[in-house]
């Protein structure tokens, strides 16, 4: 029969993953995993559940007890034992008894962890085992097993970079990941982008913290993410206190932040102009027989060193060990890397050449004409001959070396971080109680920002913690934010914590522990 | 005093530190009897702003750092009772910070100072005023700290600070 009133139901199931022929995981959170492989717990569960999620990159775990008086569930030899096993998964749904089973919603997916307990009292005629499970957050591959990832190129939203790590390295697909974000709105800035060393929980939370996001499990084992920006608008807004049953400040001595410094990487490469220094040293030689000598030098020998504002140094000059300075030393930048200096004495060999030609004409053309020095004769020709000579012994003889050095500033290409700090207004200095976070995905000053206003206002909501019990409410998980009716101010939580115990017959209390929204915040 | 305990923890399993040269490396007389230590002037991202430490001792035998040249982003060790010393070069710099201050219950964001510190040879245009003496009292090839307004802070090289 239909009724309005609330019928509250809830259902444990266990699933057999290990044995031959088993489902996956992956296709147990999907529905189609066959329910051979499925046991039903509930009437067996003795004193009720009680569901703990503490928040804050921390696993969800439940404890509870079955009772049979047939040891069924005797971990080591009972019917059921293999559902007993560590690593055995438990579902824990809720609902309601008009509805179906299958409408109900989940609130805890994970894993059997360590040894099942199981006591015989025969005395008491007691048979209980208890277990203890953990969500998917505590799977030890996901905190442990580093890895390095590809390398992501520019402009590649960070939720691809989620995604990848979450199917590769956590071995997610399908609807384990329907709840993850496709898009994410925050773009690489460098060429190239690599996860090195971390755990897949490790790297997702690091990627999400620069967005103010957690990642987390949610009760049906999807991956799913929470935003730590409290200026959004609440996901419930209770119009009055009928589900509430009380509110609590607690008193609390936790010292909270009051500023927060976040450090990045600029996206841009910062080029560092090292003071001007040598970079290469030449000696060229020139000589006739090699006129011109073009010698290509580099800042370093890998070719790897950069340099701006370079200049040729002559130390010493071809034109020093001529007779004429008829030499040209020249340089070229031809790139950051190198340059190329250019000696060269072609025009003062070409020179002696040419007189080497018109005189040995000179010397052809001239009869045989003869001076007379006193009693000797000398013809003309074998005097022109013999200038020839000389000049041809010159040419052949003209030998000359250069000693140069470049100089310039060489480039240092450094990555420069970025910082902000933002403090709470009127702080006195030597009350400032700062957090620093250090994430190389945060690259420009608005993006600094931006985070920096998120986490100072999350750090300052944490200064005013309230415990809140309401008439359990499904829909919530840790990190969404409820408002409540509280005077004339609404109070607005951030959920930190949730603790739900379902015992039968009794509609569940939620226990919620979060922390007052800064009024200023929204 | 768990709490505590594990601040220890985090403290001692931190990163090495990362730090600009600001100064190149000098042979420094560093105790009573004038040994020489190698020593650099070196800036650094702390929990107070960007700040200049003063001759921070090299790491023994480290002859990448002795060719070090001015503005070498390098990486730095603190010991446990809080003495810097320099162990290598690295590939990050402490670069600019931006200081803001948020009223929780306005909402209004407020801009404060920018604090920087690079450090550079003082070009020919500069020598004749990065002191108020004029031409002649800065050497040429000295080294200046400049702030984020690109003023001078002070001479690091030679002497200064």
């Amino acid at each position: 029969m239909a009724s309005p009133q609330r019928q509250p139901a809830w259902q444990v199931l266990a699933y057999d993953i290990l044995s031959s022929g088993a489902p996956t995981l992956s296709a147990i959170i999907a529905g189609s995993a066959s329910s051979a492989y499925q046991l039903n717990l509930t009437p067996y569960v003795h004193g009720g559940v009680t569901i703990e999620e503490p928040g804050d990159k921390r696993a969800s775990h439940i404890t509870f007890t079955l009772s049979d008086h047939l040891g069924s569930f005797d971990p080591a030899s009972g019917t059921y034992a293999t559902y007993m096993q560590q690593h055995q998964v438990v579902h824990i749904t809720a609902g309601d008894t008009t509805v179906p089973t299958s409408q109900y919603v989940g609130l805890f997916l994970g894993h059997v962890r360590g040894q099942v307990g199981f006591t015989i009292d025969r005395q008491a005629l007691r048979y209980e085992t208890t277990l203890s499970c953990y969500n998917r957050r505590a799977v030890p591959r996901y905190l442990k097993r580093r890895f390095t990832s590809q390398s992501y190129g520019n402009a590649t939203d960070f939720a691809t970079i989620c995604l990848d790590v979450a199917r590769q390295e956590m071995s997610l697909s399908g609807t384990e990941l329907t709840r993850f974000p496709g898009v994410l709105g925050q773009l690489t800035q460098f060429s190239t982008n690599t996860i090195a060393d971390l755990s897949p929980l490790e790297a997702l939370d690091k990627i999400l913290e620069a967005l103010g996001l957690v990642c987390d499990f949610d009760g049906d084992g999807r991956l799913r993410v929470y935003s730590r920006d409290l200026r959004r608008v609440p996901d419930k807004v209770y119009a009055n206190l009928n589900l509430i049953a009380s509110i609590e400040h607690p008193q609390a001595d936790t010292e909270t932040y009051n500023s927060v410094k976040i450090i990045g990487l600029d996206k841009n490469i910062t080029e560092l102009e090292q003071p001007e220094q040598a970079l290469a040293r030449a000696t060229i030689p020139v000589g006739f027989w090699r006129p011109s000598h073009v010698v290509d030098v580099w800042w370093s020998n890998d070719r790897s060193l950069r340099a701006r504002q370079t200049v040729l140094v002559i130390e010493t000059s071809v034109n020093n060990g001529l007779l004429l300075s008829l030499g040209s030393e020249s340089y070229l930048e031809t790139s950051e890397h190198g340059g190329r200096i250019t000696v060269s004495i072609g025009g003062f060999v070409l020179t002696l050449l040419l007189l080497i030609a018109v005189t040995m004409a000179a010397a052809y053309l001239i009869g045989d004409e003869v001076v007379t020095f006193g009693s000797l004769t000398v013809p003309v020709g074998s005097l022109l001959q013999g200038l020839v000579m000389q000049e041809i012994l010159l040419a052949v003889a003209t030998v000359s070396s250069g000693v140069y050095e470049v100089r310039g500033v060489p480039i240092l290409p450094v990555f420069q971080e970025i910082s902000a700090t933002l403090t709470v207004d009127g702080t006195p200095d030597y009350l400032v109680n700062q957090k620093e976070i250090q994430n190389d995905w945060v690259s420009t000053q608005e993006h600094l920002l931006a985070l920096a206003l998120v986490e100072l206002i999350f750090e300052a909501a944490q200064a005013s913690p309230r415990n809140v019990s309401l008439v359990d409410d499904l829909t919530l998980e840790v990190g969404d934010m409820i408002q409540i009716p509280l005077g004339e101010a609404p109070l607005r939580l951030w959920i930190d914590s949730l603790r739900r115990t379902m015992t039968r017959d009794q509609v569940p209390l939620l226990d919620v522990t979060g922390y007052k929204v800064p009024e200023g915040a929204f | 005093m768990l709490r505590t305990l594990l601040q220890e923890f985090h403290r001692a399993e931190e990163p090495d530190k990362v730090g600009q040269l600001a100064s190149p490396v000098i042979l420094l007389p560093y105790d009573a009897t004038g040994a020489l230590m190698p020593v650099a002037h070196v800036v650094m991202n702390t929990p107070t702003g960007i700040t200049l430490v003063c001759h921070v001792p090299v790491a023994a035998n480290n002859q990448e750092m002795r060719h070090a040249a001015l503005g070498s982003p390098v990486r730095l060790k603190r010991s446990r009772t809080g003495r810097l010393e320099i162990v290598g070069l690295d590939k990050r710099a402490p670069g600019t910070l931006y200081n803001y201050s948020l009223n929780l219950s306005t909402a209004v964001l407020t801009s404060g100072n920018v604090s920087a510190l690079t450090t550079r040879v003082v070009n020919l245009g500069e020598l004749a005023s990065v002191t108020s003496v004029g031409f002649g009292q800065t050497p040429l090839a000295a080294i200046a700290m400049y702030n984020a307004a690109s003023q001078v802070v002070t001479i690091v090289w030679p002497g200064g600070v």
